[in-house]
């Protein structure tokens, strides 16, 4: 009975001082982070307007000189303030703002800082060299795609986006579908380099068939009319997946004759999907004479019937007449016709 | 037979000691886990990384979908604040589950719905669906005006007409943050074997509304709501965030959560006769998934995305717990044959395990606990001396569990500015001892025999109403 009541004083004693311990440690965590909050937003003060002057004037030599007169220790919180406005520009203002942070001495800390062994340092020293679209960057970010941590290598997939160097087209690709690689990144990154990267994708679909699904996909975020080739031949895959993922990418990047002719085909593939798809493609190819072959879908699985109500609706009054048709009817296909007559009537 | 039975008292002393000491020392791995996965995300994801997400034109659209029940006070505000949220394709879908009141009313006024042609697919089982309307003004704006059958029964009336990808399900009394769609989108980006996820719930109580968004996040003037406070950061932030990282998520609040429709609907869609819908749910994600063999991630955002009203009056918080523990029960009892199963991995093994030893029967362990005490304390069958020291171990203890709690928020995401707040919680973590622990613990008890007793029902709850910053 004493040693339980020796081992329960001795747990209220160590509870109390934990409890102690913990509270002035909350206290301190506010304090020290109250004042370093309050630090930094006085240095910004300071220095916004020289960095505002600064883009005011297009860069200009006087004020760049004002820029390099800040003191060492604050010229990380300055360069902070240069690169956040050149998310949303680019041209010779780019240019220039690179040309003064490498005057400042911060690419090259930003190039140390991708060594860095903390991760939220590699991936900020990648984010920083993406905005200022330093293209000597592009082999240590290209590393960069196979460090240890995630968000280092989706930086550097955006970072890699930014700096639209050619060369790094191939990488980004083969990272589509990575699978430690964040997708959405890569797409991103991709759709910023343009074409370019849709025929390096197209191309790569067709060494990789096993991936042509995703590819298509990807081309079809990206959008290329260069491609159209390339996912006509997969739309006639024997894979279902990846017909209907090409006839989907023909949709979102534009319907002409010869796919307009393949997705009239594919209304009559065995899977719903490729027909859906097929049917979606031919709404956004503006060809009225479709209409008949659509509202034929209105009878197929729901996922069809309702892509081709949708077609018809989408290629104007010649195929609303099919749907008027049809809405006098019951069932499926009177009920979507009903849906879209009612949009067209509504949202017009 | 005095010593027998001083002797028993003693040794179911122990147990539940020993109990107490297991659940706390639970808890304090939880939040030394989730103080870490804390801090990684708090620097993983920073606001210009989620500007990368939004711009990419691989980003998934999410349906929103809020069931309605009598909501005709505050519907209006609720949808117009939805309808604003920063996302780049979205979609709101409201569905009043038979309201009695003038919810679809208030809806049709204020944002000039008109009858549509309903014709979604219909791969989920609902009540009959009376009307579809959509907006002029909001194109993204769907409300669906069907016949009550309950809140899962009106989500599932929602999956049908969804036409994301994705859908959140929430409350339509709660209150998102502006970016809670592409915060809770993240798990999704980040690994496509995501199927769920769910999001931080807060206490708006006492915070500032204003256009249906918290704008000054403050501490609740009632006691009871202040308790809660500490509760849900100590559920969500230690508890949540740490099951998360083992794999043993099976809770994703009905105030919040974002799924894969496709998932949902392989699953069947939420269960309209449970009472805790939102944990059947993800228990029977992880069931089908497991049995599939599908890889597969339910995760748990613990990014502040989600503020909603708390019970503040003695009588509904009775009533909240009372379902949730009935909830939890029966939830239990429909998966149990996954409980200790290896093949059911992390859910099997940790998550089942730990609700039916913590959560099922903390409840009439705890309650068993105070009543033998205070009998052997009135029969001198146990010293007060040690009584006492046990008792202020507990306090000291659980205390301890809410300073770490607070810690972790302070840590992360920070959102009570004032000094003052952190005092006030901190000390709250010692007070809940002094009476509401022992309150919420018989409202689980009581929750538990109304469970046995086989009764069901929500139990009317009734809303005070968030503080407007003004017209």
């Amino acid at each position: 009975m004493e040693l339980t009541r020796t081992l329960l004083v001795t747990a209220v004693s160590l509870l109390a001082a934990a409890l102690a311990v913990l509270f002035v440690a909350l206290l301190v965590e506010r304090g020290v982070r109250d004042w370093r909050f309050a630090r930094t937003r006085r240095i910004r003060a300071l220095y916004r307007p020289a960095v505002d002057a600064w883009y005011g004037t297009g860069g200009s030599a006087s004020e760049s000189a004002r820029v390099l007169a800040i003191p060492r220790r604050h010229r990380a919180a300055v360069a902070a303030l240069l690169v956040a406005p050149l998310e949303a520009l680019s041209g010779e203002i780019v240019e220039r703002c690179r040309e003064l942070l490498e005057q400042l001495g911060m690419v090259d800390e930003w190039f140390r800082g991708l060594g860095d062994r903390r991760w939220w340092r590699r991936a900020e020293a990648a984010h920083y060299l993406g905005l200022a679209r330093v293209l000597r960057a592009s082999a240590d970010l290209v590393a960069l795609l196979d460090d240890e941590h995630e968000e280092v290598r989706a930086s550097a997939v955006s970072a890699l986006g930014r700096i639209r160097d050619p060369s790094t087209i191939p990488v980004l690709v083969s990272q589509l579908h990575a699978p430690r690689a964040q997708r959405v990144r890569v797409i991103g990154a991709l759709r910023d380099f343009g074409p370019a990267a849709a025929a390096h994708l197209a191309r790569y679909g067709g060494e990789q068939p096993r991936e042509k699904a995703h590819v298509a996909g990807a081309l079809a975020a990206i959008g290329s009319a260069s491609v159209i080739g390339p996912l006509l031949e997969w739309s006639s895959d024997p894979d279902a997946t990846v017909r209907a993922a090409s006839l989907a990418a023909i949709g979102s990047i534009g319907v002409d004759d010869r796919a307009y002719s393949f997705a009239l085909q594919a209304l009559s593939d065995q899977s719903a999907d490729v027909r859906a798809m097929a049917a979606r493609a031919l709404g956004r190819s503006g060809r009225a004479d479709s209409a008949d072959h659509l509202e034929r879908c209105l009878d197929d699985e729901w996922l069809v019937a309702a892509h081709a109500a949708r077609a018809l609706k989408q290629l104007g009054p010649p195929a609303h007449r099919h749907l008027e048709r049809r809405a006098a009817q019951a069932g499926q296909g009177g009920e979507l016709a009903r849906q879209m007559l009612w949009e067209i009537t509504s949202y017009a | 037979m005095r010593e027998r039975l001083a002797a028993a008292v003693v040794g179911f002393e122990i147990f539940v000691l020993v109990y107490f000491i297991a659940l706390n020392t639970l808890y304090l791995v939880f939040c030394v886990i989730s103080f870490f996965r804390l801090r990684e995300h708090r620097r993983r994801w920073t606001s210009r990384r989620l500007d990368a997400v939004l711009r990419s034109p691989a980003t998934p659209g999410i349906s929103l979908i809020a069931p309605a029940y009598n909501e005709e006070a505050t519907v209006r505000e609720s949808v117009r604040a939805l309808l604003l949220l920063n996302y780049p394709d979205f979609e709101v879908i409201v569905v009043n589950d038979g309201s009695t009141d003038g919810t679809i009313t208030a809806l049709r006024a204020e944002f000039g719905l008109i009858a549509a042609p309903m014709a979604h697919a219909q791969p989920l089982p609902s009540q009959p669906v009376r009307v579809v309307y959509r907006s002029l003004s909001y194109p993204d704006l769907v409300v669906i005006d069907k016949a009550n059958g309950g809140k899962a029964d009106a989500i599932n009336a929602g999956i049908n007409a969804a036409r994301h990808p994705l859908v959140c399900v929430i409350d339509a009394d709660s209150l998102l943050e502006e970016h809670a769609l592409t915060r809770a989108v993240l798990p999704f980006l980040e690994d496509p074997d995501t199927i769920a996820a769910g999001g931080i719930v807060r206490v708006a109580n006492g915070c500032t509304v204003e256009a249906g968004r918290v704008s000054d996040v403050r501490l609740p003037s009632s006691l009871l709501a202040r308790f809660q406070v500490v509760e849900y950061l100590r559920a969500f932030l230690a508890g949540r965030v740490a099951q998360s990282a083992l794999g043993s998520l099976l809770i994703i609040s009905g105030a919040f959560g974002m799924f894969r429709r496709d998932a949902l609907v392989a699953a069947g869609g939420f269960l309209p006769e449970t009472i805790g819908e939102d944990m059947e749910i993800v228990t029977r994600l992880h069931r089908l998934y497991r049995e599939r063999r599908q890889p597969y991630r339910v995760v748990f955002q613990p990014d502040p995305v989600c503020w909603t009203e708390v019970p503040e009056s003695r009588r509904m918080l009775g009533l909240q717990r009372n379902r949730w523990q009935r909830g939890t029960l029966q939830v239990l009892a429909a998966h149990l044959r996954i409980c200790g199963r290896p093949r059911y991995g992390p859910v099997g093994l940790l998550a089942m395990p730990y609700y039916l030893v913590f959560e099922a029967a903390g409840p009439a362990i705890e309650m068993s606990g105070y009543l033998v005490t205070a009998s052997a304390l009135a029969f001198g069958l146990i010293d007060w001396a040690m009584a006492e020291l046990l008792f202020i171990a507990a306090v000291l203890y659980g205390g301890l569990i809410s300073l770490a709690s607070v810690i972790l928020e302070e840590s992360s995401f920070r959102r009570y500015a004032r000094a003052g707040d952190l005092v006030v919680l901190a000390g709250l973590g010692i007070l809940e001892s002094f009476g509401y622990r022992q309150l919420t613990t018989w409202w689980r008890f009581r929750g538990t025999i109304d469970f046995f007793r086989k009764k069901r029902g929500w139990g009317a709850m009734t809303r005070k109403g968030f503080i407007s910053a003004g017209p």
